[in-house]
C-alpha cells in the first residue's frame, strides 16, 4: 500500500469511528449544548460547507451573508443570498496573489490579479431519517473558468457530527475515478478551460459535468459539546490544485509570476468558532502546508424580524372616554381629534368624513412598510376617539396625490379580534378595494401647506471597487437630500453634494467601449464631480387616470448621468398579479461635472414593461423591451423575491441587438442586486432600505435610465396581494 | 491586507450611516460604544411612584423600570412600559420572564429560604430547552436586620455555574438581586422600591 493510500485509509476509518461515537442529546437542549450551532458553517471557497468542499446544507431562505477568507495565493469575499431553502447563489470575488492584473504597470502598478465569478447550489432532496440532503452545486458559473467546477454532494448529519461526501468535475476532479458521464458518451471526457475567442462572462455550458475523471471528497463537521459552539472540521480535499487558477505561475497565464505551492496532503483540518449565531471565525491547515482563516456574517431577512429589535407598540390615546364624549357631539371635533392623534403618530389625515355610520378617513404615511401596520394603527386611534353612533371605519390611502387603496371594517369585528389577536378572523370581514380620490366626497379636507419642504443631511460615499488602478477608490461625501411638495402630486426632488474626502484623482481607466458611452465614462464623472455636485434635480408629477391605469411625468436632471423629460404609465389592475407599463424620455448626457451643463450625446429610450408574481414561489418577474440609453434594443429580464422583513434579492441580465465584441468584456449585461430594510437594524419603524447592485463590470450597452420614484413602487399598496401579504401585522 | 478589511468596513459603515439623520447617528454611537445610561433611584423618582416598582439593569444594554402589576398566589409580576414581565417570588427570585430578549420559565420551582439543597427544571426560550438545575442556597452574611444569600446555581449538562445575590430585608422581601436567567444573557440586577403600607400574607 502506497503512503497516499495508507493515508486515505486511516482518513476513511477514523471517518466512521467518527459515525459510531458521535453522541446522542436530547434535541430540545441542543442549541444550548452547542451553542450558535443553528446555521451551518462557510468554506474557503465562499459558501455552505467544509474547509474546501462544499455541502448539501443550505441557510434558511432569505438569508443574506458576507464571507471572507485568506488562504494563499487567494483571497476571496463573497457575497450569499439565499432566494429560497433550496437555492444558494453567490457572487466570488477573489484577489489572485501570484498573478498581476496587467502587464502594464502604468496602467495597474504591482495590484494582483481579480476575478469575479457566480455560484450557485441546489438542493435536490432535503435532509430525513434516512435520507441525506443532496445538493449539485456549480462555481464560476459565468466568469472566467480560473475554479469552474461542478459536484454532487449529500450530507447527514449523526448528532453532533455532520457528515458530507460528494463527487465534483473541474476543479473537483483530484484523485478520483473515471466520470461515469464518459460511459454514455466519450465527449464528457474532454473539459477546455481556455477559451480565448469569447469576451468571458458566459456560461460555459459545453464544458459542464465534464473531464476524464470525478473527484471524490468528503469530511464532517464536528461540533463540540459545551465549548460555545466550537466545530471542528476534518475533510478529504479532492480540489485539483493543478486545475484551480493559475498554478504554474507564467506558464499558466502570462500575467502569473509564481507558482502555487504544491499540495503535499488530501486531509485539511480546521476550527469554526461562532462568536454569535451569525458571525463566525475559522482557521484551518489546508493541502498539508498552508493556514487559512477567515470569517462569515449572516442574517436571516427571511423572518419578519431579523434581529429581533424591539419596536414600538401601538400607544393607544389617552383619556379615550373623555374623546368619546366630546367627539359625539360634533363631527368637526371628532375630525380634529382624529388629525391630531394620527399626526402624532406620523399617520397624516388627509380628509375625513362620516356617512352615516361610518367614518372615512384618507391618511398617507412614509413610516410604515407594511401598509396593513399603518391600517390597524389608524382604526386603532379612530376607535378610541370615536363615539359609539360610528360603527364601521374606512381607511383610505393615498400616496403622491393618488388613490391607492380602502380598507373597510366593521368597528366591532376590528376590536374583538385585535383583542384576541387574531387578524387572519378579522380578514374574513373586511373590504379591501382599489381607491380613487375624490376630494368632494369628504366633508373634512385639512389645509396642507404648500409648498412644503423636506429636507435632510447625512454623509454619503462613493466607490470604486477592484478596478485596475486599485482595490479601491473613495469619495466620503455630504449629501442634502430634499422634497418640495408644490401640490398634492406634484413635487421637485433634489439630491446635492459635497465632497469631503477622495482618491478619485488616482483614477486611471478609461472607456474602451465602441458604443456611446453612456455609463463607461463613470471614471471621468467620479473625477470631475469629486467636489460639488448636483446629483439628481427633478419634477415629478403623478396621476390615476382610473381605478387601474396611473400615470407620471418628470423632467430635469433625472440621474447623475442623464437629464431630460418623459413619462410613464402603468396598467395595474388590483385583484391581479401582473401589470402592464410603458414609458419614454428624452435625455441628454450632462456633462462630467455633474452641475448645469449637458454633453451633445442625447437619445430616445422607452420600454414596454410587464410585471408578474407567481403566487406560489413569489417570484416577482419584470420584463422590459425596449430600446437602452445606447441605442441597442432589447430585453432585461429581471427576477427578485421579497420576504417577510422587507428584504428583496434579485437578479437579473439583459439581451440585446449588439455582439459580444460591441458589449466589450463580460458579453452580456447581467447582475444581481438587494434592497435591505434600514428599521431591521433599528428600533423603530422605517421604510428605508438600502439597496445594493452588483454587476461584474460597467459597460454601455443594456443601459437603462435610473429612476427615482418608478410607479410600480410607488403603487406597490394599490396591489391586493401586497396588503394580504402584510395582513399580519395588522394588530402589530 | 488589513487595510482593505478596515476599507470593506468603513464602506459599510458609510453607506448604512447615510440612511440616518445626524441626530440619530449621535444616540446610536451612544448607545453602541457608551452603552446605555444605567436609571438612578433619585429620591424624587422613588416619590414620583405610588405604586412598589423595580429597577432593572442588565450589563449596560438596558435600564428600565418595571412596576408592580399585581400579585397572585404569591407571585409577583413586574412589568415595563415596553410590556416587558417578570414574575418573581416574594424574596425577589425570578420564576419566569416576558419580553425580555432571552427569556425563561421555572418550571418544577423549589425555592425556599428554609431549604440549602434543592433542584429547579426551568423552560429556557429562544430558543426552547428544558434544563434541570441543582442548586445551594446559602445565607451568606447578615448586615443588620438585612441577610445576604448566594444560590449557587449549577448545570451539569452544559458545563456552568451561575452565582445569584440576593439582599434581603427583615422581612425577607428583596432590596436587591443580581440573577442570572438564560445561559445567552448578562445577569439582571433589580433594586426593589416597595410601597406596601401591609406586608401581604
Amino acid at each position: 500500500m502506497k503512503k497516499s493510500q495508507r493515508r486515505d485509509f486511516l482518513f476513511l476509518t477514523f471517518y466512521f469511528v467518527l459515525i459510531i461515537f458521535s453522541f446522542r442529546l436530547e434535541a430540545s437542549i441542543w442549541d444550548y449544548v452547542y451553542l450558535n450551532s443553528e446555521y451551518p458553517s462557510f468554506s474557503n471557497s465562499g459558501t455552505i460547507g467544509l474547509i474546501q468542499m462544499p455541502s448539501a446544507r443550505m441557510l434558511p431562505g432569505g438569508s443574506f451573508a458576507f464571507s471572507w477568507s485568506d488562504s494563499d495565493p487567494y483571497q476571496r469575499g463573497s457575497l450569499v443570498g439565499q432566494p429560497f431553502d433550496w437555492l444558494e447563489a453567490s457572487y466570488q470575488y477573489t484577489d489572485i496573489n501570484n498573478a498581476l492584473y496587467s502587464l502594464t504597470p502604468e496602467f495597474s502598478g504591482d495590484q494582483t490579479y481579480k476575478d469575479k465569478g457566480f455560484d450557485i447550489k441546489i438542493r435536490i432532496l432535503k435532509e430525513s431519517n434516512f435520507f441525506p440532503a443532496i445538493a449539485f452545486g456549480m462555481k464560476d458559473l459565468a466568469g472566467t473558468n480560473v475554479f469552474s467546477a461542478e459536484y454532487l454532494v449529500a450530507s447527514k448529519k449523526f448528532n453532533n457530527i455532520d457528515f458530507t461526501l460528494g463527487m465534483g468535475w473541474g476543479a473537483y476532479s483530484n484523485n478520483g475515478i473515471r466520470n461515469p458521464f464518459t460511459l454514455v458518451d466519450q465527449g464528457f471526457e474532454v473539459r477546455d478551460v481556455s477559451d480565448n475567442e469569447t469576451q468571458g462572462g458566459e456560461f460555459s455550458v459545453g464544458n459542464w459535468f465534464r473531464g476524464k475523471e470525478v473527484g471524490i471528497f468528503g469530511g464532517a463537521e464536528i461540533y463540540l459539546p459545551n465549548m460555545k459552539g466550537i466545530r471542528l472540521k476534518l475533510e478529504y480535499d479532492a480540489t485539483d490544485y493543478e486545475k484551480e487558477g493559475f498554478p504554474f505561475g507564467k506558464d499558466s497565464f502570462n500575467f502569473a509570476f509564481k507558482n502555487v505551492r504544491k499540495q503535499s496532503s488530501n486531509i485539511n483540518f480546521g476550527i469554526v468558532y461562532p462568536a454569535s449565531k451569525n458571525l463566525h471565525f475559522k482557521l484551518s491547515h489546508i493541502k498539508g502546508n498552508t493556514i487559512s482563516f477567515g470569517f462569515s456574517y449572516k442574517a436571516n431577512f427571511g423572518k419578519k424580524n431579523p434581529f429581533g429589535l424591539k419596536k414600538p407598540k401601538y400607544r393607544a390615546v389617552e383619556q379615550k372616554e373623555v374623546y368619546r364624549i366630546v367627539t359625539a357631539k360634533d363631527d368637526l371635533v371628532l375630525y380634529r381629534s382624529a388629525i391630531q392623534n394620527l399626526n402624532q403618530r406620523k399617520l397624516f389625515l388627509q380628509a375625513a368624513t362620516v356617512d352615516d355610520e361610518t367614518l372615512k378617513i384618507v391618511y398617507q404615511q412614509d413610516i410604515h412598510r407594511s401598509w396593513m401596520r399603518s391600517t390597524g394603527r389608524v382604526m386603532r386611534v379612530l376607535h378610541d376617539i370615536s363615539p359609539d353612533r360610528i360603527q364601521k371605519f374606512e381607511v383610505a390611502n393615498i400616496n403622491g396625490g393618488v388613490g391607492m387603496h380602502s380598507i373597510t371594517m366593521n368597528r366591532n369585528d376590528f376590536i374583538q379580534n385585535a383583542i384576541s389577536n387574531t387578524p387572519k378572523l378579522a380578514l374574513m370581514n373586511a373590504e379591501i378595494n382599489p381607491f380613487e380620490m375624490d376630494w368632494e366626497e369628504y366633508e373634512y379636507r385639512p389645509k396642507v401647506k404648500m409648498p412644503d419642504l423636506f429636507w435632510s443631511i447625512a454623509p454619503d460615499l462613493r466607490m470604486q471597487l477592484g478596478g485596475p488602478d486599485g482595490f479601491l477608490f473613495g469619495n466620503l461625501r455630504l449629501a442634502i437630500t430634499g422634497e418640495l411638495a408644490i401640490t398634492r402630486n406634484t413635487s421637485i426632488k433634489a439630491r446635492g453634494s459635497i465632497g469631503v474626502y477622495s482618491n478619485f484623482q488616482d483614477l486611471k481607466l478609461n472607456s474602451d467601449s465602441v458604443l456611446p458611452h453612456v455609463r463607461t465614462d463613470i471614471v471621468k464623472y467620479l473625477k470631475e464631480s469629486e467636489d460639488y455636485a448636483i446629483d439628481q434635480l427633478q419634477l415629478d408629477r403623478f396621476f390615476k387616470l382610473n381605478n387601474e391605469l396611473f400615470a407620471k411625468i418628470s423632467i430635469g436632471y433625472l440621474e447623475s448621468m442623464f437629464g431630460g423629460a418623459g413619462g410613464e404609465i402603468l396598467w395595474k389592475p388590483f385583484f391581479k398579479n401582473y401589470a402592464i407599463g410603458a414609458e419614454a424620455y428624452s435625455v441628454k448626457q450632462r456633462s462630467y461635472d455633474m452641475l448645469f451643463e449637458f454633453s451633445d450625446y442625447k437619445t430616445e429610450t422607452g420600454f414596454i414593461n410587464f410585471y408578474y408574481t407567481e403566487p406560489v414561489s413569489k417570484i416577482s418577474l419584470t420584463i422590459r423591451g425596449g430600446r437602452f440609453l445606447a441605442g441597442d434594443s432589447g430585453f432585461n429580464f429581471d427576477f427578485s423575491r421579497r420576504f417577510k422583513s422587507g428584504f428583496r434579492l434579485g437578479a437579473f441580465f439583459s439581451l440585446t441587438d449588439i455582439s459580444e465584441y460591441e458589449f466589450g468584456e463580460g458579453s452580456f449585461d447581467k447582475g444581481f442586486y438587494f434592497f435591505i430594510p434600514m428599521e431591521a437594524f433599528w428600533s423603530n419603524y422605517s421604510k428605508e432600505s438600502a439597496g445594493f447592485g452588483l454587476r461584474p463590470l460597467t459597460r454601455d450597452g443594456a443601459a437603462a435610465l435610473k429612476q427615482t420614484h418608478p410607479l410600480i413602487s410607488i403603487t406597490e399598496q394599490a396591489e391586493f396581494k401586497n396588503l394580504i401579504r402584510d395582513w399580519d401585522d395588522l394588530y402589530d | 491586507m488589513i487595510k482593505k478589511l478596515i476599507y470593506c468596513a468603513s464602506i459599510f459603515f458609510f453607506y448604512s450611516c447615510s440612511f440616518l439623520q445626524f441626530d440619530d447617528i449621535i444616540l446610536i454611537a451612544q448607545d453602541t460604544f457608551i452603552g446605555i445610561k444605567e436609571i438612578e433611584a433619585t429620591d424624587e423618582l422613588i416619590s414620583s411612584y405610588d405604586e412598589s416598582f423595580l429597577i432593572l439593569n442588565v450589563k449596560k444594554i438596558k435600564s428600565s423600570i418595571m412596576r408592580l402589576q399585581k400579585i397572585v398566589n404569591d407571585e409577583y409580576y413586574w412589568q415595563s412600559d415596553n410590556d416587558e414581565e417578570i414574575v418573581t417570588n416574594r424574596h425577589g427570585k425570578i420564576i419566569r420572564t416576558h419580553g425580555l430578549l432571552y427569556n425563561q420559565e421555572t418550571i418544577e420551582n423549589q425555592f425556599q429560604l428554609e431549604r440549602s439543597n434543592y433542584r429547579n427544571l426551568i423552560m429556557l426560550k429562544n430558543p426552547e430547552g428544558m434544563l434541570e438545575q441543582f442548586i445551594e442556597l446559602e445565607l451568606k452574611d447578615s448586615i443588620g436586620l438585612n441577610s445576604y444569600y448566594t444560590e449557587t446555581i449549577n448545570m451539569p449538562i452544559l458545563n456552568q455555574t451561575w452565582v445569584n445575590e440576593f439582599i434581603l430585608n427583615k422581612d425577607k422581601f428583596p432590596i436587591s438581586t443580581k440573577q442570572k436567567i438564560h445561559p445567552n444573557f448578562p445577569s439582571v440586577e433589580m433594586d426593589f422600591y416597595f410601597k406596601f403600607t401591609v406586608i401581604p400574607d
